[in-house]
């Protein structure tokens, strides 16, 4: 019973960390990107290429994951957000996103391969049941990760720009926010983040070129749980999310596993559309 | 009668049957043009996508048989051509190139698709348009000779790898509380539903049955409920490295030292690569193919090693899969061969005939045998039981409990 | 005639396709690509008319084929009675998706219905009892003379145009006009009454009905189904298709369709990229002509007939214009006559109290003036008035009719009319349709009455269509009516906003600074065209920065500061309270 809820709150970790990397896209750009699993996918790949293909030590691996990971958040924001937001057209950003996070899954898949290949160790360890790092890693990876955003939000300049232009973002910029370069910045954040997300969890998903899509999804009903916006809110949607597979996982097996999850958005949706910790927000004309 | 097809075998004879019908032909007033042009060998093989690796394999083998039939002359003196489309593993692919090659390359044989949900709805389209069909998908249900009267299989059946890994399992380990641990692809859930069939047969129920997620990352709790329930052996009957890897690890991780009985998949040094350590893969069983058992000396048989010399130059990359994905696209081009040559042409209700009449086709993937009513032919003995951790020389060492 | 000409040639063309299509294969390719046309011809509509993205369309056609080969195949029941059941299976389903997600922001929907499409392969594995698991299922025939390959054409490309007829009529008539306005500008959509939730949900209900049919056609033709063919990559396919055509076009998807179903085919050995493929078209065609090829030769083609556009001023004729209103109210229901009143309304934001009990009376056939310094509250109150902001106190009242909790769209039906600070124009549509969409409020057709081109809707079209042809032209805009709204000058974007307003014929109309950006005498033309407004009965609040045009054109003046009033009364007066002098006027 342990290892299930360890297990639970490791896939709770994971999809919290994936719901904290929409949380800082969104923040500057409104933008809900397709794409946000996809930076766990490259992360994980990434760190298995260098660590296993290229027979490099492990923090070699973790640099080049994050810079990855860097790269292809400024990269999505660059094509395929920017021009977008530019035209505030919310069903083309969807495409957009949508477009490149498959083509980035194919390219990854074509070069990578399609079967997912092992992830390696990150310290010395022997398997220790539910004490394994595999569990431990994205669970004390997903804390550090939100009460880390919480502080940058609170405590640097640039975190409380985030959160201004969050709220307001033509104010922002009508005070002299370089509100390009701010989105940007988030983007490459929200990069490096779900690139150690995908690092950090490896173990448990494998370097898999496929786990971007339903990544995403998972990471989207933590958040949408939890309330857009909302670091706590993203760990307990995560949290949440993951001790319910867990559980239905070990008294039912996987048939419905998609379902149920799934069944859980909808009653979300239907009872507290706005999530556990979100706040109703109004739209401005 | 046994028609081996061999190198050596096939030379003269043959090409001088080839010149001889082409001259009657010519005599009787058909164009000669149609007797010399090449046979035209449909072949969609999912060279791309989620079953790439073991389809390369079997795609390379395909074409190796055609070009040692080519070079020896081909069929009846012609050469054989082959039209081979990608169907990426999409069944709608399938669909649309199957009716390509038949309706507009007119092709006098299709082979593949190379898995069962691809094959499944090529087989009315196929047959719609009268052609001979030699299909490589593995489930039970896809041959019918009364429906499909010119479609034969070209592949051991799923059912047949799952008897022998069960009866494996009780008669040679002795295990009679089984767990059943399959992902939850469609192969995964057919195969679970099969070897509780088997087991039934037996007068025997499973200890434990688990059907997971074929990306689940851990599986760790299945292996221990499979432990409290009383289990002392495990089937693990799914055809994803990764998934076969998982179990294995958590039956390492958990220091549970049960037999595991799974599918080929299971021999593939992929499977090893994503274990932990080494040695999880011990004490774990595979079906594999009599043609791929070393013997005493770690020698392939002859039939086998024979066909790997032949293409030693190229075959180095499709060997990942092993050596039986290799063999198996093998098989098609030369039970077509024999077919053609009993039947001394190309009209395709003529080749069924023959086959069905032909007592035993050998090739390297083993032997098959078809008659009127049985169109699967692949013999149950080919089937031998292989140890996972074996593997050497392209080749495994047979599973023998004292 | 040309017209006529090359519908018939082009039908005799779809319909003989069989005869030239030399063989079986290139016909199998033809029916495919009907089967997703009629699945595309609908998904177009909520794609690229309303701009929602559903992205798990393909789980629909999954549920559809399954459908068909469930019902016809093992239960036995009349093929075209269970292709018919597929439908309207989906088009429950698309009701059950998307009434908790379609009120939600567009990517929800989207979340959701990609998760959809993901669970439908997974229940098909697992429900072997009905769906036969991974081995599948055969699809039954439909009975001759539909049973042959060419019978079948026949059928899809019939089912196909029959739903292509209907997608036409949706787009052309009244219900065209809103789903492009709810993709383009949702408020401006709200402001002339469209309800945006029901409208997409309709919309999605149809298309998952259509994407039912799809699926049957699609398992008969297949001949065989099995989980793996209904894989959510087949989504984007849809996608290309119809964005590459042209969202908002109904036959531009077709010519997407076509190419990319025939492509697999021409380019055989590089199936591999082929997803990656479609992704790049997606993303670059999104980037750089987001409205298609479709729009793209549309635009170049309009560019090339019309004269290259000189610099015009907008010269309205007040007797047309005032002739127009008149007649347009004479046509609809007499004037309530009552005043339009907000009694002590109050918003917060956070912290910062927006407007502090406020009351506000506007009367028919006044001009009220709101003027102010910057952030003293006066677009949050005709915010607040129009419905587009809750009250957080207060109350807004029209006669003895209670508005406040009421939402903008029945407020829009009630005759409030408003324009926006920066207008708020549908881009893709033309000036006459940017004005007919103010006829909305009277458009009485249903939906499935619009797709089958009933009478009413024909007669409301008309009706719309000369009522908004007679303000455009008495506001000055007559010349431009099929002018893209996008390419019109600043000027004439304002103007075309307050036509469209006054062709919702309304009680009262609250402009939001319409002499923003005008020259002198174009916002003494603006005056004009207020005075006709007011001269016909109509109440018009005025929020405007040029204070001498407010006080020379409006009956009475409020003056806030701060979300509170500092002065009402005459112009003449609130000219020169001290207080308004003070905060606002300056000396």
């Amino acid at each position: 019973m342990l290892l299930v809820i360890v297990n639970g709150l490791a896939l709770g970790g994971l999809y919290g960390m994936t719901a904290l990397v929409y949380n800082v896209m969104y923040s500057t750009s409104k933008v809900l990107s397709f794409g946000t699993g996809q930076f766990a996918m490259v992360g994980g790949i990434v760190t298995a290429f260098v660590v296993l293909n290229l027979h490099l030590p492990l923090l070699i691996g973790l640099a080049a994951c994050l810079v990855a990971g860097g790269l292809f958040g400024w990269a999505s924001e660059w094509i395929a957000v920017r021009r977008i937001v530019a035209a505030s057209d919310e069903h083309l950003w969807v495409l957009s996103t949508l477009a490149l996070s498959t083509m980035v899954q194919e390219a990854m898949g074509l070069w990578w391969g399609t079967d997912p290949t092992p992830f390696p160790r990150l310290i010395r360890q022997e398997f220790a049941g539910a004490w394994d790092q595999k569990f431990w890693f994205p669970i004390v990876f997903s804390v550090v990760m939100a009460v880390g955003l919480e502080l940058f939000y609170r405590r640097t300049m640039t975190g409380k720009v985030f959160i201004a232009m969050s709220e307001d973002s033509f104010a922002a910029r009508a005070r002299g926010v370089a509100t390009d370069r701010m989105r940007s910045l988030s983007y490459v954040i929200a990069g490096v983040l779900g690139a150690l997300s995908g690092f950090a969890a490896g173990q448990l998903t494998f370097a898999d070129f496929s786990l971007g899509i339903g990544l995403g999804l998972s990471g989207f009903i933590a958040l949408a749980l939890g309330g857009i916006g909302s670091s706590l809110g993203a760990l307990v949607g995560g949290v949440m999310l993951g001790m319910m597979i867990a559980f239905t996982d070990h008294y039912f097996g996987a048939e419905y596993q998609k379902t149920i999850a799934i069944g859980l958005l909808v009653l979300l949706l239907v009872v507290r559309p706005q999530g556990l910790f979100g706040t109703n927000r109004v739209r401005h004309v | 009668m046994v028609v081996r097809i061999r190198r050596a075998g096939v030379s003269r004879r043959r090409v001088v049957q080839g010149i001889g019908a082409a001259g009657v032909v010519g005599i009787t007033g058909f164009p000669a043009i149609a007797e010399t042009r090449p046979i035209r060998f449909g072949w969609i093989a999912a060279v791309t996508g989620i079953f790439a690796t073991n389809a390369l394999a079997q795609d390379y083998g395909c074409r190796m048989g055609v070009e040692d039939i080519n070079k020896a002359g081909g069929l009846l003196g012609r050469q054989i051509e082959i039209f081979m489309r990608d169907s990426a593993a999409d069944p709608g692919k399938a669909v649309g190139f199957a009716k390509e090659l038949v309706f507009n390359q007119d092709v006098d044989v299709v082979g593949g698709p190379l898995n069962s949900g691809e094959t499944l709805p090529t087989l009315n389209v196929v047959a719609g348009a009268r052609k001979l069909h030699i299909i490589e998908g593995s489930i039970d249900e896809l041959v019918d000779p009364v429906k499909y009267p010119l479609m034969f299989r070209g592949l051991n059946t799923n059912g047949q790898w799952l008897k022998v890994g069960v009866n494996f399992g009780i008669d040679q380990l002795k295990k009679t509380r089984v767990a059943i641990i399959n992902d939850n692809t469609g192969y995964g859930v057919l195969a679970r539903d099969a070897v509780i069939k088997v087991l039934a047969g037996r007068g025997l129920k499973p200890a434990y049955t688990a059907t997971v997620d074929a990306n689940k990352t851990d599986l760790t709790d299945e292996v221990n409920k499979a432990r409290d329930a009383g289990a002392d052996c495990i089937q693990m009957w799914s055809n994803a490295t990764g998934f076969q890897a998982r179990v294995l690890n958590a039956r390492g991780e958990q220091k549970w030292d049960v037999p595991v009985v799974a599918h080929p998949t299971l021999l593939q040094e992929a499977v090893a690569n994503l274990l932990t350590k080494r040695a999880y893969w011990e004490n774990a069983y595979a079906t594999g193919y009599k043609n791929a058992l070393l013997d005493a000396n770690d020698r392939l048989p002859p039939l086998t090693q024979g066909f790997l010399d032949r293409h030693k130059d190229t075959a180095g990359p499709y060997l990942a899969a092993g050596i039986s994905a290799f063999l198996q696209g093998n098989g098609a081009p030369l039970i077509y061969a024999a077919g053609v040559n009993k039947a001394g042409g190309t009209d395709a209700a003529a080749i069924a005939a023959a086959l069905e009449t032909i007592p035993v086709i050998e090739t390297p993937f083993g032997p098959f045998s078809y008659s009127p009513t049985n169109h699967n032919g692949y013999q149950d003995d080919g089937i031998v039981m292989m140890v996972a951790s074996s593997g050497k020389n392209n080749g495994w060492r047979a599973a023998q409990v004292a | 005639m040309i017209r006529s000409i090359t519908l018939a040639l082009g039908i005799a063309l779809v319909a003989g396709l069989p005869f030239i299509a030399g063989n079986l294969y290139y016909l199998h390719i033809a029916t495919m690509i009907g089967v997703y046309w009629v699945l595309i011809a609908t998904l177009n509509l909520l794609v690229g008319f309303t701009g929602t993205l559903s992205v798990g369309h393909v789980g629909l056609l999954a549920v559809g084929a399954y459908a068909f080969c469930i019902l016809a195949g093992t239960f036995g029941w009349n093929p075209y009675l269970a292709l018919l059941a597929g439908g309207v299976i989906c088009a429950l389903l698309g009701l059950l998706l998307g009434l908790p997600s379609l009120r939600l922001p567009g990517f929800y929907f989207a979340m959701l219905t990609l998760a959809f499409g993901l669970i439908v392969s997974e229940l098909a594995l697992a429900e072997q009892w009905l769906t036969n698991g991974s081995v599948g299922l055969q699809a039954p025939e439909f009975p001759a003379p539909f049973n042959t390959p060419h019978g079948l054409y026949w059928l899809v490309v019939g089912i196909g145009g029959f739903i292509t007829w209907m997608t036409w009529n949706l787009a052309r008539f009244m219900w065209g006009r809103a789903m492009v306005a709810l993709r383009d500008s949702t408020v401006a959509a709200q402001s002339v009454a469209v309800p945006i939730y029901r409208t997409k949900l309709i919309v999605f209900v149809f298309s998952g009905f259509s994407a039912g049919l799809a699926g049957g056609l699609y398992a008969t033709s297949q001949s065989y189904i099995t989980p793996d063919a209904f894989v959510v990559n087949v989504g984007i396919y849809f996608f290309v298709a119809i964005i590459i055509g042209g969202r908002g076009l109904i036959l531009g998807p077709f010519v997407g369709a076509a190419v990319l179903a025939a492509l697999p085919a021409l380019v055989g050995p590089l199936a591999k990229y082929g997803t990656f493929f479609y992704g790049l078209v997606l993303l670059v065609v999104v980037l750089v002509i987001p409205g298609g090829f479709g729009e793209l030769i549309g635009g170049l083609a309009a560019r090339l007939r019309q004269a290259p556009h000189k610099h015009t001023s907008v010269v309205p004729d007040l007797e047309k214009l005032r002739h127009a209103i008149t007649h347009a109210h004479d046509y609809g229901n007499a004037r309530a006559g009552v005043a339009l009143e907000a009694e002590k309304v109050t918003r917060r934001f956070g912290g910062l109290v927006a407007v502090d009990a406020v009351s506000l009376e506007l009367r028919p056939g006044e001009v009220h003036g709101l003027i102010g310094p910057n952030g003293s509250g006066k677009t949050t109150l005709l915010n607040l008035i129009s419905g587009y902001y809750s009250v957080d106190g207060g109350a807004i009242r029209l006669g003895t009719r209670e508005l406040t909790g009421t939402g903008v769209q029945p407020r829009a039906r009630l005759g409030i009319a408003r324009t926006f600070q920066t207008p708020k124009l549908v881009r893709a549509l033309s000036v006459l349709d940017n004005a007919m969409l103010g006829g909305w409020p009277d458009v009485r057709s249903g939906f499935m009455e619009t797709a089958f081109a009933g009478p009413r809707p024909r007669r409301e079209e008309r009706e719309i269509r000369a009522r908004a042809r007679a303000m455009l032209e008495g506001i000055g805009l007559g010349d431009v009516l099929g002018r893209r709204a996008e390419v019109l000058e600043h000027t004439a974007q304002r103007f075309l906003e307050i036509a469209r307003a006054l062709t919702m014929r309304p009680d009262f109309i609250l402009l939001d600074e319409p002499a923003g950006g005008l020259t002198t005498a174009e916002i003494a033309t603006l005056g004009d065209i207020i005075g006709v407004i007011r001269d016909a009965g109509i109440g018009v609040l005025l929020v405007e920065h040029h204070t001498d045009f407010v006080f020379r054109t409006c009956d009475r003046v409020t003056t806030l500061n701060l979300g509170r009033i500092i002065a009402h009364g005459l112009p003449k007066d609130v000219s020169r309270d001290p207080e308004v002098v003070r905060v606002y006027l300056g000396a």
